[in-house]
């Protein structure tokens, strides 16, 4: 039930010309690159070639095999034909070459072209890698290690507009009458994986549950996954409009995804609807598609002074600053927050990420922990962790929080990627290995520290008073 | 240089963060990148531009505010979509393709910079 629920249906659906796609795509950006090289020796390299058949469909991939197409490489040749014409003039004006001189070197070439077979495949491929990390100096910087990769494909993109429900969902069972409340016990003792898979048993049986939606976006929120966590939240608001928890839980995702305008806009309304604050927003108009930010801000501010102890007041103010990237002032709004609710996890961990972002380091540390002890299968914490580290160029203390947040949440696969650039970072190849296998168990050997997500540890209360916090 | 300026760039603090990194680890990035990179930040369109040096060619490598020194590549681009190429939510190639970011100075030596060494921002 904890397998990832995504990946195998988009496995499914890459088809043979997707990969095909792929392979002259990445061919084609890296003959751009060679094809440009001043030494005469890039832009005439078997390996070019091979790119360059790779990239006309002369040649393709289908299961990790390379195909043939006759026709394309007919075509192809008559193509490489008048570009190696080309190439001898250049060349023979570099060198100054006599008449004769050129004839032979077109045959050279010409005859140097030659079929590409199984083992020069593998030899080619073999080169692929190595090209980046070779030594030549011009090469090594657009297409070595982690510097210029990102220059030469296209990051796909995608698009994740719908929740990918879990194909076969024992908690469908009709025997089970209440789930909304086991979903609740289930986060309760720390298998927020299930309570998910619980809670889209439920919303297939009773879409108009707006609260099993709001708890399936908060869940997703808390495992580091916003853009599914924005689509329950919708669904919930649609189903109950003046659901204020789905509001300003909207307003945290979209503040996350860098939706700034949605996320105003929510926080807006969360105002609106509120029986206590509705009249400090009756100046701004409802229409308004684009509410400014110092508007509502101002009005927050109001509703603060009116009831400085409502904690809700408290996280809108600092999701506000969070988006004018205003840390320092985030930070505080969370501290009155937690002063309120000291138990509320998510409350830690915002504190803790306006910490980072304002570049205290080991203040926000020791209040992710905090978080942490609060909850501990807490996954957007552990992953804000390993950035925490990363941001300071502590690749290896990163790996473990990284890996525990991928073994709680395997879906949480963006994750890898930080994984992959700290194991480029500090020159571990051997790590990178296992890291395209993408699978945290693997890493068991390396770090000692790694969790069985099966027994996690209980929440702790003990430390919750020690922080400075409630020094000030 | 324009202090009020600064103030609203968003991407500032980014780059400010990025002490932390070539305190602990610019010595490395330095050996592999040899190469200064000048941001041309504008926070709006039709606004004066606020610059950043970020020298990975050099010792344990520096962020400066301002132009410092000879520059190999200038990149200029928009404060926002800074902050969306830091999050990984644009990457360089889609941003140079869009026109969102425009080079000057040695283009080979463009492509030796990655967003991975930008800070990511933690989350709510």
């Amino acid at each position: 039930m904890e397998k990832p629920l995504v990946e195998v249906e988009v496995e499914e659906s890459k088809t043979q010309d997707k990969v095909n796609e792929e392979v002259r795509a990445t061919s084609n950006s890296m003959i751009e690159v060679l094809s440009k090289s001043t030494n005469p020796k890039h832009r005439n390299s078997k390996f070019l070639k091979f790119l360059k058949k790779l990239a006309h469909g002369a040649y393709g991939i289908e299961n990790e095999a390379l195909v043939k197409n006759p026709e394309k490489l007919e075509e192809f040749r008559n193509m490489e034909g008048e570009r190696l014409k080309e190439e001898v003039v250049r060349q023979a004006e570099e060198k100054k070459a006599s008449g004769e001189e050129r004839q032979k070197m077109f045959e050279r070439m010409w005859n140097g072209e030659e079929e590409i077979d199984e083992q020069l495949f593998q030899e080619m491929m073999g080169q692929w890698e190595q090209e980046g990390q070779d030594q030549d100096e011009e090469l090594r910087g657009q297409l070595g290690g982690p510097f210029g990769s990102q220059w030469q494909s296209q990051v796909p993109e995608i698009i994740k507009d719908v929740i990918p429900f879990e194909p076969k969902n024992t908690y469908l069972d009709d025997t089970l009458t209440d789930r909304l409340t086991l979903a609740k016990e289930l986060i309760d003792t720390g298998r927020a994986q299930e309570a998910i898979v619980c809670l889209q048993a439920e919303v297939q049986k009773n879409a108009e549950n707006a609260e099993a939606w709001r708890l399936m976006g908060q869940l997703y929120q808390e495992n580091d996954q916003d853009e599914y966590a924005i689509i329950a939240f919708k669904k919930a608001y649609e189903i109950d409009p003046y659901d204020l928890d789905s509001l300003l839980c909207l307003g945290i995702s979209c503040t996350n995804e860098l939706e700034q305008k949605d996320a105003i806009n929510h926080l807006f309304h969360w105002l609106k609807y509120h029986p206590d604050f509705n009249h400090l927003v009756a100046a701004i108009p409802e229409s308004a598609d684009n509410v400014e930010l110092d508007m509502v801000r101002a009005a927050y501010l109001e509703a603060h002074a009116l009831k400085p102890k409502d904690s809700h007041v408290a996280l809108a103010l600092g999701v506000l600053a969070f988006i004018q990237r205003n840390f320092p002032d985030a930070a505080r709004f969370f501290e009155d927050g937690i002063r309120e609710n000291p138990t509320d996890h998510t409350l830690w961990n915002k504190y803790g990420a306006a910490m980072a972002n304002s570049q205290n380091i080991p203040a926000a540390l020791k209040i992710y922990h905090q978080a942490l002890d609060l909850r501990p299968n807490y996954v957007r914490t552990m992953a804000n962790i390993g950035l925490a580290y990363r941001s300071q160029g502590e690749y290896m203390q990163s790996m473990p929080y990284l890996l525990n947040a991928l073994l709680l949440n395997p879906q949480a696969t963006h994750i890898w990627s930080y994984i992959r650039s700290s194991c480029l970072q500090m020159n571990r190849l051997d790590l990178l290995e296992k890291v395209e296998q993408r699978d945290p168990n693997l890493f068991r050997g390396d770090f000692p520290q790694l969790i069985d997500p099966a027994r996690m540890p209980k929440q702790n209360l003990d430390r919750l008073y020690e922080n400075e916090i409630w020094n000030k | 240089m324009n202090s009020s300026n600064q103030q609203t760039l968003k991407s500032a603090a980014l780059f400010e963060r990025m002490e932390a990194l070539l305190k602990n680890h610019g010595a490395d990035i330095a050996k592999k990148v040899q190469c200064v990179f000048l941001f041309e930040i504008k926070p709006a369109k039709n606004q004066a531009p606020v610059y950043f040096t970020l020298d990975l060619k050099n010792g344990e490598g520096r962020i400066m505010r301002g132009k410092v020194g000879q520059v190999d590549v200038t990149f200029s681009i928009l404060d926002e979509d800074m902050i969306l190429m830091a999050a990984g939510k644009l990457s360089p190639q889609t941003a140079f393709t869009q026109g969102k970011l425009k080079l000057k100075g040695n283009v080979s030596m463009a492509m030796r910079f990655s967003t991975d060494i930008l800070p990511k921002d933690a989350k709510l």
